[in-house]
């Protein structure tokens, strides 16, 4: 029989105020156990919630530094014009340098398109002597899926798309040839192959995937080869015009309206409002979830103080009453040569031992009731995050919304695990051996001659 | 003295209540010898009790000197006290003190716990000294199970567990029938008859104290008289007191 055999009969000896405090502890331990995981998983799901709301603003900003400052710059479409290739009226020379002198301007990017009859072909020509090109998808391929895209000094290379590289038909070819070439999943043309565009010789260095916004490019590469292969030297369907700020944009396309009011001239700076607002609703959910995690660690770390408190106070009121009730014992114990320290080992250890059982309990409990319990003290929060959609309506610009639709974050929900346990049985321990402390010592220092006159 | 177990000389114990002072022993000398069984007798409030409790080591003497075994134990401090109380003496109180959530055998091995001694070494010692106080048979009972009579028979192995250099019973016949103290006193008598163990014991009843060897009587703090109980001392012993 050691101390322990001693400290468990000691305790059954007294088995109704055993197991009422056994229930008290185990109710606050319980509730010691369940707030940790769930504030943790409340955590992730509003930190969650931060990080993507932050993206969606980094989106946003990305697609107003993108379009906000855009012009785009081009005559109608005019597909039985004098030149059903180009299939609109080309942009000459002395425009592009009427527009680099507006003030504001920063960039001007004239682009070439045009449709190769005889070789089927959509020929899409870009400058390639400033990285500028890369702001706008629609000037180079974005989503290259095989080899590269075309790059600052390119010559002699181009970049073709999905459609292009599955379906090319060298030649006519034949109905059945067409027909399969429509239906065909393997690419006919591939990275690295020759490629000759009305006897001028090109290798393949990318192929450019489906884009859901921005139309396929054809063939697109350097706009002097686009000028070689279709002989139209000097000449661009479209600008790309890039102003420094977007508060100078209006001014801008008013200069160049004035320059030819044929010209058409879309921007997406009018959009701006409508972004605003989005980033107001950002903001929005972003400071409403960050109140929420405020809330939620500032009322849990409240709960655990409120726990811990009452898990000490109720072993120390317990063992108090215990020391008092059985200080004739410890009178005995001490008459008989027991030293302070096994008087003070025995009433921490059954303090702990106290505490052990009802930690033991109420992880079996905490196992059914983490759910309810969490939801019933601490605040509730949304497992789900509204989705935000670019392009929804299959336009540029800053065509962005939130969708009615929403995602569920994918977050570990609060539960019962093993480092857990092993954290709330030393807890528990813990707050055992600290609540039993004081009385510990006043049995230990209790003075046998004193003792054993107590009645 | 050659075989003298415990030597008293100029004994003082003076504490407050409330706010008088009270002196319960003064200059109080007494020699008592190995294998002795000694009797303390004295009216309420003679100090008898205090007494024990200073041999004893559970409360401290104001002066004086108190030789246990060749140790002075009246200027011991608690931290050595402790290991005299476990090793060198055994205690019987009045109202056994029996610890009620252990059974009589673990009451006994309790004492030889606290000591340190092995689980086995333990367990055989607590059956040997059941059976030497006549309770073979009723090793797992708890107190609440047993008379008062063996109550105390449980309490008289406990004191003997650690083969202490003295016995102190504090008035051990107080709470039993004729017949059970009776019983008891030959039980004490033999263990000082068979064992030699020195026993002093506290007691209110003349026909006990005369059992014993020697009868001492306190009063106002002093040993006022001693009579030469009708048993002979097992070996030769001899009191010095005033």
């Amino acid at each position: 029989m050691g101390i322990l055999t001693r400290t468990i009969k000691s305790l059954n000896r007294r088995k109704t105020r055993t197991a009422i405090v056994i229930a008290a502890l185990t109710l606050a331990l319980t509730l010691l156990i369940v707030v940790p995981p769930s504030i943790n998983e409340r955590t992730a799901y509003t930190q969650t919630t931060i990080e993507v709301m932050g993206g969606y603003n980094d989106s946003v900003a990305d697609l107003v530094t993108l379009s906000a400052t855009e012009i785009q710059c081009e005559y109608a479409f005019y597909p039985f014009g004098p030149d059903p290739g180009l299939q609109r009226n080309p942009i000459n020379q002395s425009l592009y340098s009427a527009i680099v002198t507006i003030p504001d301007v920063n960039t001007v990017i004239p682009v070439l398109d045009y449709w190769l009859s005889n070789v089927s072909l959509s020929i899409h020509g870009v400058p390639l002597n400033d990285s500028s090109y890369s702001k706008d998808p629609a000037i180079l391929p974005s989503n290259i899926t095989a080899g590269r895209n075309l790059q600052v000094g390119d010559s002699g290379v181009i970049v073709v798309d999905e459609i292009v590289a599955k379906n090319y038909i060298w030649g006519p070819g034949t109905p059945e040839e067409q027909i399969a070439a429509l239906y065909a999943k393997d690419y006919v043309l591939h990275v690295g192959d020759s490629f000759e565009i009305s006897g001028h010789k090109f290798t393949i260095v990318g192929i450019e995937g489906y884009d859901p916004v921005v139309s396929p490019h054809g063939v697109t590469m350097s706009l002097e080869d686009a000028w070689a292969v279709t002989g139209k030297a000097g000449m661009a369907s479209k600008y790309f015009i890039f102003v420094d700020n977007v508060d100078s944009v209006g001014s801008v396309i008013q200069r160049i309206q004035n320059l030819d009011q044929k010209l058409m001239l879309t921007a997406g700076y009018l959009q701006l409002n409508t972004v605003n607002g989005l980033l107001s609703q950002i903001d929005d959910v972003t400071k409403s979830a960050q109140s929420t995690l405020t809330r939620i660690q500032s009322i849990g770390t409240a709960e655990i103080a409120l726990v811990v408190v009452g898990v000490i106070v109720v072993i120390l009121f317990m063992m108090l009453h215990g020391v008092r009730e059985r200080t004739k014992e410890i009178g005995t114990l001490k008459a008989m040569g027991a030293g302070n320290s096994t008087i003070l080992g025995q009433f921490i250890l059954e303090g702990m031992l106290l505490c052990l059982i009802s930690v033991v309990i109420a992880l079996a409990i905490s196992v059914f009731v983490m759910v309810p319990v969490s939801n019933a003290i601490l605040p509730v929060v949304d497992h789900r995050i509204p989705c935000l959609s670019i392009y929804p309506n299959g336009t540029r610009w800053l065509d962005v919304e939130f969708t009615s639709g929403s995602s569920t974050i994918d977050v570990a929900p609060a539960s019962v695990t093993p480092e857990l346990m092993l954290f709330a049985i030393g807890l528990a321990l813990l707050l055992g051996a600290v609540g039993s402390l004081y009385p510990a010592l006043k049995a230990a220092r209790t003075k046998p001659a004193e003792a054993m006159r107590y009645e | 003295m050659n075989d003298c177990v415990l030597k008293i000389e100029n004994l003082t114990k003076t504490y407050k209540l409330g706010k008088r002072n009270v002196q319960p022993l003064t200059n109080l000398d007494l020699e008592i010898g190995k294998g002795e069984f000694t009797a303390i007798m004295g009216p309420s409030g003679s100090g008898k009790t205090t007494l024990l409790n200073i041999i004893g080591c559970i409360d401290k003497a104001t002066s004086g000197t108190v030789l246990l075994d060749g140790v002075d134990i009246a200027k011991m401090p608690e931290s050595k006290l402790y290991k005299i109380r476990r090793d060198k003496i055994g205690f019987v109180f009045q109202n056994f003190n029996l610890l009620p959530y252990l059974n009589a055998r673990e009451n006994v091995e309790l004492a030889m716990e606290l000591a340190g001694k092995f689980k086995g070494q333990r367990k055989q010692r607590a059956l040997e000294l059941l059976g030497t106080v006549g309770l073979s048979g009723r090793e797992q009972h708890r107190p609440q199970r047993l008379s008062q009579g063996e109550q105390q028979r449980v309490a008289i192995a406990r004191a003997l567990a650690n083969d202490p250099a003295i016995i102190l019973a504090d008035e051990p016949t107080g709470n039993l029938d004729v017949t059970n103290k009776q019983e008891i006193v030959k039980l004490l008598s033999d263990l000082n008859q068979k064992q030699g163990t020195t026993i002093i014991m506290v007691t209110h009843d003349e026909q006990v104290a005369a059992q014993t060897h020697r009868m001492l009587i306190l009063k106002d703090g002093k040993v006022a008289e001693h009579n030469q109980a009708k048993n002979k001392l097992p070996a030769a012993s001899k009191g010095d007191f005033e």
